[in-house]
């Protein structure tokens, strides 16, 4: 019975094979070089007639082709070059080609023809004699020319589909590569890696190319046969330019593919690449430069995202929360470079597992640490240093990673102008990361993360600031079976913020505030089929906030303590979501999180009559809570939609809708984030602030993939924001719902984007128009501001230019451009003066009617990097640059002061000239 | 070694370039090109005083390019007490309004305002606080300058806020003496008695600057060197002796907020971390149109006064240098007539032969100290 079988197919196959040879013949191929590398024409060859070559590159490593190509059929070709050699070549039913020295193949096995496959023995094929790397139990994939077999074989063939799990690591230093997109090309199905580096792919069973490509790593793809749902873990070399230059015209087809609109992913490679103040990668100075994403100006903490506040971002940091990401009033931001991994920021399309924030989620990954050797780096700068160190405590499964930075800046505080105000001032701060990284098993694997960072300045008086984020992290992932995975994440993430003064002993005192939130999260992914992934869990918030506390400082002390009670809520939210692929053109990714907001007692609120603006003289009644009472609770859906429709392999549209809800707010009345900002929780009389968002997108890509293009829009609704009212304080007011008013906003904007990933010459371009606007139009909860108009708020910048640009003129020199122009920010200005207390004053009226006039800047850095010798102890590279190269003053801001009984006006900049750096970074 | 070489060269121009270019300055002056109109709003400054003279000063509000800020003219001032007396405040000119008017304690009183085109202005009624003695003025030598401070504290916990006016007064002397005088019509230079300029002079100036201070967060109303008035480093003010009268305001906790926010506004601008400007409706409304912004906040209380003097030899090494220089010209009538009438002569030069080779001349504030000041001794000067 068998034997019929191989003899019928065989015969099959014979007649099939000749047919296809005689087709051949009429093929023609064109190629015009006459002469090449070996490899180069395999690859013209392959390209043109769509075959694939199989060899030992080995044995044609020195092998020197001369041939006039043009207008020849395949075979001809083949001939002509392998007459009179002892290579030879024999072409299969599935398109293959093997090439062979010195041995020829007389015949290929009969079952290697065969589409069933069922009927293989348990070995592997003649042609990977030819071929390097052994098989191990658990297939780690290395060589792009090698047939994997994978799961179990089955006495009959199966039909349909199986599921295909794995990580994708790094080959070097074994850390998952984040984001790597993982794909067949027929039919078209594909996955991209989580952030563990884990990928699953529901593919036909059988014989399949995979293709797998991802950002600064060299494109790779495997063959393989699929007998059932099975493993492969992938090892990615890292993109590195031989001197020669290979041209790299690599599909990164994810822009295309991803249903995710308003998705930006940064490698801390291109991080590095972009010139920053004072020549220290910068992760949010970097993010600062797409569309859709701004900041009031040099010196601020915070940046804003589609007219959203800067406390409506979350930023996590290996899923803690940061509430203040920056050191030093924002000059650097709280991430070390060289811990870092890459940056993801959601700026339209939210996963439902994230919630909390109304605008985006920034979400930092940290590296996990060499998983093979120690080794470390260090950098040297003219403000700060940093050392971090790496290296497996059991090697292959547990890693870490150290990393510190500390900085010297008095120094340069010293030089700033006496009328700057700061120039006694000191400055100090100093963070410190440490991630640990273990894999039990290839089912469980354990992650921490510990973070401190920490401030203290003193701006030219007797007051000192300080300020820390403190930040642990527990991560557990357990692989249920191929398609079903858990992820338990537990942490404590802190911020706190004191203000001390001791130079007049009656009235020293100590402020402090801080925020302590407890969270337990679960995420569970599960890919259902080959159409569907579902991801679903359960997240938790336990907020701990102390609102502040005032305490005399020192026994002279006539300070009365003044304490407000803490503020305590749980934030809870369930969500689902699914990536459902309708076919392989058009996606759609849409989730629904439910969130559940409990404001809990201990507490004492104040009642105030509704219709009418609540101040401390209407104040009905104060209702005192005690533990565990729930004082107020909010809940509401929040929808999470977005639908891709491919047109072609490079052009596609997208379009989303998200609503989201925010619970704690960040209560300012500065222009910038400044270090005495308070946060406070929606409670009974200060409701949640919810907003919405509509997008839509074109994609398209060019030249192979290697320009990508978008453009696009978003209009975007805001309830409940919450601005200050004339004269608000927020510092320890026991009735701060007073000092507040809801707005609604509305947001709208056009980003266009072009970026070219990958040559000598790579960065983007980009252009935003967008506006953001808000309104406090109920007189009924206050007066009104700027009489109930629309009004444009403190980052209302309509039109951005940002152009990254980065040039590779060697393997070991490039140089990095960053232009930037923006319409100044809106300000508030006089409308007349009047004379006061001996001094003439000005009179302000409506707000943010007026503009500060338009920023401009161009910061230029290059990039020296020591000799590449392999087996040297340390390598060492110099960055260094100018930034604001035209040394154009910028104006951060323009104010009006009474200096000496008259108003005087004046412009103020951050930096006022070029900014030279230099920063020397060894890496060990 | 050469690569390594290069590079020390590289970071050695860069420290030098590093440090020439950031100390150029980060703070320009600006005048923006949109500056809408005033709305011509009634100014409104003043305090009932319990204690002596009220002054009620009346002006508008102006563009901000406008030059001059004029007082409000021929307008009715009245103050009316709660039981419904009327005070009439009479005009001094340039704005100011003033009286002195028996306070009640027990009563309130309001501020009525009817100005010449027919607008009526009122204030809230208010009622007048017990202004707390000023216990200390005293100083200390920081930053190489003179920092000026006062203690007070209401033995009864009452006050809580405070706001403090000040005036100071220095005597000074002219930097040069003149026994010369030009005689314009004649183009001669004739002898002249040193005494035809006072020796000694004195100026006063009164604060620009809004000082204040509350106790709300203290266990007991006590208000501890609390900033006054900054005497800078080398100033003429205690190049001889110096005086400074400082007024002490109680204030209530709206009228404190008041005063706060248009010190925010108008002093506390310019850092990183400004907070935004913002308007604060203060105390007195247009009675005819409600939504008219009146800038002032009326307040009632008594004002405590307290006078130091601190001398020249008190602060040891105070280093006073004039900015004045005195020239020296050549006598003939076309270098002559480039200085003079302008400078006062001092002196002359004999040349050899036994006429005049040159004479000495100095800017006429250097000799005449009437024009920086009053030669007439003010009566608490002691």
């Amino acid at each position: 019975m068998r034997f019929l079988r191989y003899f019928i197919l065989s015969v099959l196959f014979l007649l099939i094979n000749l047919n296809l040879l005689a087709q051949e013949r009429r093929d023609s191929v064109v190629t015009t070089s006459k002469k090449t590398d070996f490899e180069q024409f395999i690859e013209q060859l392959e390209k043109k007639s769509g075959y694939r070559f199989y060899y030992n590159p080995l044995h044609f490593d020195s092998l020197q082709i001369s041939i006039d190509t043009t207008q020849k059929s395949l075979d001809m070709i083949l001939n002509q070059l392998l007459e009179n050699s002892d290579y030879h070549y024999i072409i299969d039913l599935q398109r293959n080609i093997f090439l062979t020295k010195k041995y020829e193949i007389k015949g290929l096995p009969k079952e290697f023809f065969d589409d069933s496959i069922a009927t293989v023995e348990n070995k592997e094929f003649k042609i990977e004699d030819y071929l390097l790397g052994s098989k191990k139990k658990e297939v780690v994939s290395s060589l792009e020319n090698k047939l994997y077999e994978l799961g179990t074989k089955q006495a009959t063939p199966k039909q349909g589909k199986a599921v295909l799990v794995g990580y994708i690591r790094e080959e070097k230093t074994g850390e998952p590569v984040i984001g790597a997109t993982v794909y067949i090309e027929n039919p078209r199905i594909g996955a991209s890696t989580d952030q563990f580096g884990y990928y699953s792919i529901a593919i036909p069973l059988g014989r399949n190319v995979l293709y797998i490509k991802a950002i600064g790593m060299k494109d790779t793809k495997r063959d393989i046969v699929m007998y059932s749902d099975s493993k492969l873990n992938i090892q990615l070399k890292e993109q590195v330019r031989s001197l020669k230059e290979v041209v790299v015209t690599a599909d990164k087809v994810a822009n295309i593919k991803n249903v995710k609109m308003g998705v930006e992913r940064l490698s801390i490679k291109t991080i590095k690449q972009v010139p920053t103040v004072f020549g220290e990668a910068d992760v949010l100075r970097v993010v600062l430069t797409l569309p859709g994403v701004k900041s009031v100006g040099e010196a601020s903490t915070g940046f804003n995202v589609r007219g959203g506040a800067t406390d409506q971002n979350l930023i996590l940091f290996n899923d803690a929360t940061i509430y203040n990401p920056s050191h030093f009033f924002g000059f650097f931001s709280a991430f070390n470079p060289d811990v870092i991994k890459d940056v993801e920021l959601y700026k339209s399309s939210i996963p439902a597992k994230y919630g909390g924030r109304l605008s985006s989620v920034l979400d930092v990954s940290s590296r996990e640490g060499n998983r093979k050797r120690f080794s470390g780096t260090a950098g040297l700068g003219l403000l700060t240093s940093r050392l971090n160190i790496e290296g497996p405590i059991v090697k292959d499964k547990t890693s870490f990673i150290l990393g510190g930075r500390t900085t010297y800046s008095n120094w340069l505080l010293g030089l700033l102008p006496e009328k700057s105000g700061y120039k006694n001032s000191k400055a100090s701060f100093y963070d410190v990361d440490l991630h640990v990284a273990h894999e039990f098993n290839r089912k469980n694997s354990l992650y921490f993360t510990g973070y401190l960072s920490n401030d203290r300045f003193n701006l030219n008086s007797d007051t000192t600031y300080g300020y820390n984020n403190k930040n642990v992290s527990l991560k557990w992932k357990h692989s249920f079976n191929n398609k079903f995975y858990g992820v338990l994440i537990t942490g404590y993430d802190g911020y706190k913020y004191n203000v001390t003064s001791e130079k007049n002993p009656v009235n020293a005192y100590q402020l402090a505030f801080d925020i302590n939130q407890g969270n337990l999260k679960t995420n569970f992914t599960y890919y259902l089929n080959s159409k569907n992934t579902i991801d679903f869990g359960v997240n938790s918030i336990y907020y701990k906030l102390h609102p502040g506390s005032f305490k005399p400082n020192g026994k002279e002390s006539l300070v009365v303590s003044d304490i407000i009670s803490p503020e305590q809520a749980l934030e809870s939210a369930a969500y689902i979501g699914d990536r459902f692929d309708i076919t392989s053109a058009l996606s759609l990714d849409f989730g629904i999180r439910y969130s559940l907001f409990n404001y809990l007692g201990p507490k004492s609120i104040y009642t105030y009559p509704t219709n009418i603006p609540k101040n401390e003289y209407n104040l009905l009644d104060t209702v005192a809570y005690s533990t565990g009472d729930l004082i107020k609770t909010y809940h509401g859906p929040e929808y999470r939609l977005s639908v891709r429709y491919a047109i072609s392999n490079n052009l596609s549209v997208k379009a989303g809708y998200n609503t989201l809800r925010q619970y704690i707010h960040m209560l300012s009345n500065t222009t910038a984030i400044a270090p005495t900002d308070i946060w406070k929780l929606s409670d009974l009389n200060i409701r949640p602030q919810e907003g919405d968002q509509l997008s839509v997108g074109v994609y398209k890509n060019f030249l192979s993939n290697s320009i990508e293009t978008s453009v696009e829009a978003y209009y975007k609704r805001l309830k409940n924001y919450l601005d200050y009212k004339s004269g608000a304080v927020l510092v320890l007011n026991h009735h701060i719902e007073t000092d507040v008013i809801n707005t609604q906003g509305k947001a709208y904007g056009l980003e266009l984007m072009i970026k070219k990933t990958t040559g000598k010459l790579n960065g983007w371009m980009s252009y935003t128009y967008s506006r953001i606007l808000l309104r406090m139009n109920d007189p009924l909860l206050g007066q009104l501001i700027n009489g109930g108009e629309y009004y444009p708020s403190n980052y209302d910048k309509p039109h951005d230019f940002t152009l990254i640009g980065n040039y590779k003129f060697s393997h070991r020199f490039s140089v990095s451009l960053n232009t930037n122009y923006s319409t100044g920010r809106p300000i508030t200005l006089p409308i007349g003066k009047y004379h006061y207390a001996g001094s003439e004053r000005v009179l302000y009226s409506d707000r943010n009617q007026y503009r500060i006039p338009d920023n401009f800047r161009i910061d230029f850095s290059m990039n020296l990097e020591g000799n590449h010798k392999v087996n040297q102890l340390t390598h060492n590279s110099w960055t260094l640059g100018v930034y604001n190269l035209t040394g154009r003053k910028n104006p951060y801001s323009t104010y009006f002061i009474s200096e000496n009984g008259v108003v005087k006006g004046y412009k103020l900049s951050i930096f006022g000239s070029q900014i030279p750096f230099i920063n020397y970074n060894i890496r060990f | 070694m050469k690569r390594i070489r290069q590079i020390k060269r590289i970071l050695f121009y860069f420290v030098i370039v590093f440090f020439a270019f950031v100390i150029g300055g980060c703070k320009e002056a600006y005048e923006p090109a949109v500056q809408s109109l005033a709305n011509n709003y009634l100014v409104v400054e003043g305090v009932l005083n319990s204690k002596g003279l009220t002054i009620i000063k009346l002006s508008r509000a102006v563009k901000v390019s406008s030059k001059e800020i004029k007082g409000e003219l021929h307008a009715k001032v009245t103050i009316e007490s709660s039981n419904k007396t009327t005070y009439t405040l009479t005009e001094k000119g340039n704005g100011e309004y003033s009286a002195i008017i028996p306070v009640n304690n027990n009563e309130k009183y309001r501020l009525y305002i009817k100005t010449t085109d027919g607008k009526e202005y009122a204030s809230a009624f208010v009622s007048p606080l017990q202004t707390p003695p000023i216990d200390e003025i005293n100083w200390k030598r920081e930053k190489d300058g003179v920092q000026i401070y006062t203690n007070t504290h209401d033995p009864n916990n009452n006050t809580w806020y405070y706001r403090w006016e000040y005036e100071e007064t220095w005597e000074f002397v002219p930097e040069y003496l003149s026994n010369l005088d030009y005689i314009e019509s004649t183009s001669r230079f004739v002898d002249a008695p040193f005494t035809r300029f006072p020796s000694v002079c004195w100026r006063s100036e009164k604060s620009n600057v809004i000082i204040l201070a509350s106790s709300k967060r203290l266990s007991s109303d006590v208000i501890y060197l609390n900033p006054t008035s900054f005497i800078p480093p080398k100033s003429e003010k205690l190049s001889i002796r110096y005086s400074i009268l400082a007024k002490q305001y109680a204030l209530t906790r709206e009228g404190f907020e008041y005063w706060q926010n248009i010190k925010k506004n108008t002093e506390q601008l310019g850092s990183i971390f400004d907070a935004q400007p913002s308007e604060l409706d203060g105390n007195i409304r247009c009675l005819s149109n409600s939504e008219e912004l009146v800038i002032g906040y009326f307040t009632a209380c008594s004002i405590e006064e307290k006078r130091i003097f601190i001398s020249n030899s008190e602060v040891p090494g105070w280093g006073y240098r004039s900015d004045c220089r005195d020239v020296s010209v050549k006598n003939n009538p076309d270098s002559l007539s480039s200085y003079f009438p302008g400078y006062i002569p001092l002196y002359a030069i004999n040349g050899g032969n036994g006429g005049v080779d040159r004479y000495v001349g100095a800017p006429p504030k250097c000799v005449d100290c009437r024009l920086k000041g009053t030669s007439v001794k003010p009566n608490f000067w002691r």
